[in-house]
């Protein structure tokens, strides 16, 4: 699913973010990037969505080498995936629950079918409730389950999450990642970005890539 | 793809609602243009009219040589009726053309005699086909008639026509100057518009493309929003159009002024009404189209 081939990333000539990057994750595994903060774990995702591109190196995504790929089909590779982003991202003029349909209208789900599903979804992480307010109003945990909420409703082949519990209690990110191993299940490749040991404990079907200053430094 | 157009209205409007002190903005600069655009084509519309209308009254003389035989008479007769463009000739004699002075101008009853007889030449009165009623098609009558042996002179009365149809060629070329210089202020200003309410959501640009929104959806919106301003002051500058002609038209009539009681009697037709409508739509279409194309690079 995501193939990386010595990959660099600078943003700026004397500190790389990222440095020398190999690695193969296959469809259907669940993977953990750990590693301190400042690591370069929210770049490691950002080159699998092409927010940003490598300095050097070669990425696969689908077996498509997405440095080449031409702009316009840069929506559909993300369409494919869902994203967490570790500052969330959502439209703060927007509900909640168009914050979370708007990923299907982008897909041209009918409204019928929206309406239902982004219920159940935003019900499965618990915001149900606030499904009227606008994100400023919410909580910083109560924004980030609507990210993940957003993350999954078009059942992604591919999750990336980047610090999906940093605002959680325990309890709730235990939750949140009974709900990522069941889209794992269901044949969703996941890939998870967390500075919390204490995460990867509770995936037993995993593989962790611990990344420090840029670099993997253990690959289990 | 009706999903996406349903959505396009309801974001376009409601930003344009949203922002009502930008847009307005630009929707009072088209209706500015738009409505010099109007005035300029109710004035056309009507001298097309009038010109029309005068020029089927119009009329062509030849006047004869003095003393013409007989045989010359009748080829200059024959003549006339092998040509195309007239529709009936009246032949008016020495005589008749006398008689008729007489009775215009019953006080200079004593004038020809005191300069020693009939002064006035036999002559034709032409009336031409409709088909050839234009300032072209006379003048070229006029000049084949010229040339008829027998002819001495040719008058026909265009010199009101041609004047009025100067006039509009100049308006013409005015008109056209000044609306492209407002259509392309129109559009600049609402290309400016649009920029400023999409630099001020560029964040929410940038959320929708990482989340795989493509460039025509986030597009969409605001191209909507540049086409219901156009579309608005399309309909606004009508209305102001039909009031000042209104108010004109009352206050000629009022004048009693024959000429420009003339002027304006008739308003645009339904064909310019939506010209001018799908004119501004197109106007704020490619106004946001302009400034939009920039925010969407990946
Ligand atoms: N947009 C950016 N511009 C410049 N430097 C950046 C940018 N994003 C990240 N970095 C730097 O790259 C390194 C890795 O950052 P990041 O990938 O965010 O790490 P992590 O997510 O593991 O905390 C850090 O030193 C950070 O300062
Ligand atoms: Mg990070």
């Amino acid at each position: 699913m995501i193939q990386m081939f010595n990959v660099f990333k600078n943003y700026d000539p004397v500190s790389p973010a990222l440095i020398d990057i190999s690695l193969h994750i296959r469809k259907g595994e669940f993977v953990f990037i750990s590693g301190p903060s400042g690591a370069g774990k929210t770049t490691f995702l950002k080159l699998i969505y092409r927010e940003e591109l490598p300095t050097q190196g070669q990425i696969l995504v689908n077996r498509r080498n997405i440095a080449k790929l031409p702009p316009s089909k840069i929506p559909y590779l993300r369409r494919s995936m869902g994203i967490v982003f570790q500052d969330f991202k959502l439209l703060n003029n927007k509900t909640i629950f168009d914050n979370v349909s708007f990923v299907l209208k982008i897909l041209g789900v009918p409204v019928s079918v929206t309406k239902k599903k982004v219920f159940n979804m935003l019900r499965m992480v618990d915001i149900h409730h606030k499904m009227k307010s606008l994100p400023p109003q919410l909580s910083g945990g109560e924004q980030q389950r609507v990210v993940i909420a957003r993350a999954l409703i078009n059942d992604p082949a591919l999750l990336l999450a980047d610090e999906p519990t940093g605002n959680l209690d325990p309890e709730l990110s235990m939750e949140i990642m009974r709900l990522f191993e069941e889209a794992n299940q269901k044949g969703t490749t996941v890939v998870v970005a967390t500075h919390n040991p204490a995460l990867i404990g509770c995936i037993s079907n995993k593989r962790v890539i611990m990344l420090d200053k840029g670099r993997i430094v253990r690959y289990y | 793809m009706f999903r996406a157009i349903k959505y396009f209205l309801r974001e376009g409007w409601s930003s344009l609602w949203h922002n009502k002190g930008a847009n307005f903005l630009s929707i009072a600069i088209i209706i500015v243009s738009l409505y010099v655009l109007g005035v300029f084509l109710v004035l056309s519309t009507n001298f097309n009219h009038i010109l029309a209308r005068w020029s089927e009254n119009v009329q062509v003389n030849i006047y004869l040589e003095e003393n013409l035989s007989e045989p010359a008479l009748l080829y200059v007769q024959e003549r006339l009726s092998i040509l195309p463009e007239i529709e009936e000739f009246v032949y008016i004699s020495k005589q008749e053309a006398l008689q008729r002075f007489h009775t215009l101008f019953p006080s200079l009853r004593t004038l020809p005699d005191d300069i020693g007889g009939n002064p006035f030449p036999p002559s034709y009165e032409l009336k031409i086909k409709k088909e050839y009623q234009t300032i072209d098609g006379v003048k070229r009558l006029a000049s084949s008639l010229q040339r008829l042996d027998g002819v001495k002179e040719v008058s026909y009365d265009l010199q009101w026509i041609e004047r009025l149809s100067t006039v509009m060629k100049l308006l013409r070329v005015i008109g056209i100057f000044l609306v492209g210089v407002l259509v392309f202020s129109a559009v600049s200003t609402t290309s400016n518009v649009i920029r400023l309410l999409a630099y001020a959501r560029k964040d929410e640009i940038d959320i929708m493309k990482l989340v795989g929104a493509s460039s025509w959806f986030i597009k969409g919106p605001f191209l909507v929003e540049g086409m219901l301003q156009g579309f608005i002051a399309g309909i606004i500058s009508i209305g102001i159009l039909y009031l000042s002609y209104r108010l004109v038209s009352y206050y000629l009539a009022l004048s009693y002024n024959l000429l420009f009681g003339f002027l304006l009697f008739t308003f645009l037709p339904l064909e310019y009404w939506l010209g001018i409508i799908s004119g501004g739509t197109l106007v704020g279409l490619m106004g946001s189209f302009i400034s939009i194309r920039k925010f969407l690079r990946y």
